[in-house]
């Protein structure tokens, strides 16, 4: 078994660290003291709220009304086509805010609204950038409309047609299961321009529902979900309806192309609703532990309590570190975003699913109840965070990770000797206080050819954590990078073994979680590295990245090391600091709205 | 069970996409009424916790190596033969024969040596077979790691209540399964029919609880999981349940 001795933690630094909070997360906190307590049933988006109308399956209409007000859409909109999306990080810790307070406002009012409008902003014109603007600026919705009910995700068997007639096209089909579908103002459809099967047979189409005759479509009835229930979702019949030549998204035939582009930059937002529903479930689970009294002691000194709450805590730190490296890189490194918008969107999702059970667990029979602790907001968000796993589905981001990893094995094993360009990319995006670029949806590719520099560099990490003296953190990253390597060499074994099977066996499935693991390893020590001396005392002495890479190895199916318990100790304490002070669970700890009295 | 069976259900999930999020179409929706029902078993009449805390309790003398004289084997043996093969009478149910604690004894994971015995003496080169006693002597070995781990942690101190204790009950409860697979095959070979008997289920249980104990997962020959999918779809197809001993479910009204 593996002992770290104890010794060893006084080698941390404890760098004179003063927090500096970087400037893109001052408008979460602006969000936050707007929307107020949410623990005052008065406000729209209170925890109180937000369950009452889930039970009645209504739409969270005031919650909304309040965003609007905020003009949080705004937010959508690129700064090139007019609006305020200056980065993703941003946007996220937005999100974030709004998630961790009512799940189904930030599904149904802008997780949706920011799928519709993706494909424009990629590959829009000019003119279809302008129209999404404006409607968003007005406060409309604009949705996807892909799915069908025969084949759900398989856009090659898309039967909704698109019939060529003079001045534009005729629509008809059916889209099913389709959020906001009778409340939006426009739709993004896919649709089959050519009567033959290939991918070069279907094209999208930016449908203004206002310059549709009303008679040629019509809402499906609304449909009953388990989560997210307030959410309206429903479907819509097209039949016959004539749209014009100028809502063609980028051409005939390039469906496929654009929405692989889009999905690049929608799979880095979805994870800012499992943070926030994570952060919520750990709130509330910690303040029932900090509560209760159980055989003479408060439940959160029960050691095996402590040790999931901390857990919890860590995953939430892993899930950030993931989520806003792969935000940040959608501006640096877009040509990468193939295979890191799949492993960000597949990892935070379905670990922090992981995190909120085990949550559960300690809320025990509180987290099943309708009602009482925290209004019984953790049963809610128990249901509407699955809506994750299967939007989008897990299993089509773990294919997009699997066909990646030949190339990527293949490229570390012929390294690129260019470091000094690697170490800059990586400070671009890892260093929290780096202005970003310019979104430039050009740089988005279908295909990464085997370029990964967050796993790639880190040998370059390895060496500064030597230079830092950090035996500690040495010996993990020596461990993550034979975990890297054993990964590469296991990919060529199974693709020899396997020929042809290969690419759709369940091997590679496995392959493919195990790569995001270790993506989610190396997004921790970048960041750690490029900000530990801005981002407060905690993050720097790095107590958080040692169970947060103990954590990760453990997911790759190494035994747990024993480590002194110190670090557990700091990390509770942190953990309970946050809490006390109303902050988020998170890299840079947000200052949330404090409690009314 | 109950926590398996959630997890089952996550993965199931998985595979039925959005239809497992609806409250109605796909049989009426009741996949996802079975997915909030069933989560209330881990909560009541001892939560995991509780259920956890009781075998971690008792780890300490669980795993102390116990040497059976040949006396107490042979009685082991038959207990085992009378919990295991299904064709056996059961003693009529003595309620004062509860207890508050093991002191150490646990049939199932105690005698699991003695299947392995059987199953290295069945006189045979059946591939399927090797698999089975390879993975039989997996799980031993894990028996074996994990005696030594809980020793180590009780020189420690602080193991009770601990969360490495929690852990070692978690892979206790998998050590457990595996054994009772093993018992449950050794004894009812004969009897249960072709599928049982041809032990590619086995095999494919006892991998999936190396797996969950922490081992890398290898790669099987096709064919196990070939009969076994086509296992699942004969069952299915015929409306049995789901089990060991698959019986005949209700055939629908289809008038």
């Amino acid at each position: 078994m593996n002992k770290i001795a104890f010794n060893e933690i006084d080698h941390l630094v404890h760098p004179v660290n003063s927090v500096k909070v970087p400037e893109q997360y001052g408008m979460a906190e602006a969000l936050e003291r707007y929307l107020g307590d949410p623990h005052d049933g008065r406000n729209p988006l209170s925890f109180a709220q937000a369950v009452a109308l889930d039970e009645l399956e209504q739409y969270p209409e005031r919650a909304c009304a309040l965003l609007d007000e905020w003009g949080l859409p705004d937010f959508y909109v690129p700064a090139a086509c007019g609006g305020r999306l200056r980065s993703y990080e941003e946007l996220i810790s937005l999100l974030r805010v709004v998630a961790r307070r009512d799940f189904t406002a930030g599904f149904a009012y802008s997780i949706l609204s920011l799928l519709g409008s993706a494909a424009t902003w990629v590959s829009g014109t000019d003119c279809q950038k302008q129209k999404v603007a404006q409607l968003l600026k007005e406060r409309k919705q604009i949705i996807l409309a892909y799915n069908e009910k025969s084949h759900g995700g398989d856009f090659m068997a898309t039967g909704t047609n698109a019939v060529k007639v003079d001045g534009g096209y005729q629509l008809s089909g059916e889209k099913w299961l389709i959020g906001n579908a009778a409340r939006c103002a426009a739709l993004t459809v896919m649709a089959r321009t050519r009567d033959e099967a290939g991918p070069r047979s279907l094209s999208l189409f930016l449908v203004d529902k206002s310059a549709l005759d009303p008679h040629s479509f019509e809402h499906l009835p609304r449909i009953k979900t388990h989560g997210v229930r307030g959410a309206h979702v429903s479907g819509i019949r097209f039949k016959e309806s004539f749209v014009s030549d100028d809502s063609l998204i980028g051409g005939e035939g390039t469906a496929l192309e654009q929405t692989l582009k889009a999905f690049q930059l929608t799979r880095v937002i979805i994870p800012a609703l499992a943070l926030g529903a994570a952060d919520t479930a750990l709130r509330a689970t910690l303040d029932f532990a900090r509560t209760r009294k159980l055989y003479g002691a408060r439940v959160s000194a029960l050691p095996q309590v402590r040790r999931t709450l901390v857990e919890a805590f860590i995953d939430l730190l892993i899930g950030d570190c993931l989520t806003t490296a792969c935000a940040r890189a959608v501006q640096q490194t877009p040509e990468q975003m193939r295979l890191y918008s799949a492993v960000v969107k597949y990892y935070v999702p379905t670990s922090l699913e992981e995190t909120i059970d085990r949550l559960g667990v300690v809320l025990g029979a509180r987290h099943y109840l309708r009602e009482e602790h925290w209004h019984g907001i953790f049963q809610k968000l128990l249901r509407d965070n699955v809506v994750l796993r299967y939007h989008f589905n897990a299993a089509l981001n773990l294919t997009t990770i699997g066909v990646h990893l030949r190339d990527l094995a293949q490229q570390r094993a012929h390294a690129d000797a260019d470091t000094s360009a690697l170490q800059t990319r990586l400070a671009s995006i890892f260093d929290l206080h780096q202005p970003l670029a310019g979104f430039d949806p050009n740089g988005l590719s279908v295909y990464t050819r085997g370029r990964d520099d967050f796993l790639n560099g880190l040998e370059l990490a390895l060496e500064q954590l030597r230079q830092l003296e950090q035996r500690t953190l040495v010996a993990q990253v020596e461990r993550v990078l034979a975990e890297r390597q054993a990964a590469d060499d296991e990919q060529r074994e199974l693709s020899a073994l396997l020929g042809r099977d290969y690419s759709r066996s369940p091997e590679l499935f496995e392959q493919a979680e195990r790569y995001c693991v270790l993506e989610a390893a190396a997004c921790c020590v970048h960041l750690w590295l490029h900000n530990r001396e801005r981002l407060g005392e905690f993050f720097g002495r790095g107590d958080w990245l040692v169970l947060s890479l103990e954590r990760l190895l453990m997911k790759l199916g190494q035994e747990r090391s024993v480590l002194p318990a110190e670090y557990e100790e700091r990390v509770a304490e942190e953990l309970e600091r946050l809490f006390e002070e109303e902050r988020l669970f998170a890299v840079v700890p947000l200052q949330l709205a404090q409690r009314n009295e | 069970m109950p926590t398996t069976v959630e997890k089952i259900l996550k993965s199931l999930s998985v595979v039925m996409g959005a239809r497992q999020y609806l409250r109605q179409e796909h049989c009426d929706g009741v996949f996802q009424k079975i997915y909030r029902d069933n989560a209330i078993l881990s909560l009541f009449d001892g939560s995991t916790a509780v259920n956890l805390h009781a075998i971690g309790a008792q780890l300490g003398q669980l795993t102390r190596r116990v040497e059976h004289a040949y006396g107490e084997l042979a009685d082991l043996s038959g207990r085992l033969a009378r919990i295991f093969s299904l064709t056996q009478t059961l003693a009529d149910f003595d309620t004062a024969a509860l207890e508050l604690h093991n002191r150490g004894r646990d049939s199932v994971l105690q005698g699991l040596k003695l299947s392995f015995e059987k199953l290295s003496s069945i006189d045979s080169k059946d591939a399927t077979l090797e698999l089975i006693i390879e993975r039989t002597q997996s799980i031993l070995n894990e028996v074996e790691r994990q005696r030594e781990r809980v020793a180590a942690s009780l020189k420690d101190n602080g193991f009770n209540k601990s969360p490495e204790m929690f852990e070692q009950a978690e892979r206790y409860c998998a050590l457990e399964a595996a054994a009772c697979c093993v018992h449950t095959w050794v004894h009812n070979r004969e009897v249960l029919g072709e599928f049982f008997k041809r032990g590619d289920w086995l095999v494919l249980s006892l991998e999936r609880l190396l797996v969950r104990l922490g081992r890398r997962r290898t790669i099987l020959p096709g064919e196990h999981e070939q009969r076994v999918a086509e296992e699942l779809e004969r069952l299915f197809n015929e409306r049995q349940l789901f089990s060991i001993v698959p019986f005949q479910l209700t055939i629908g009204f289809t008038g």
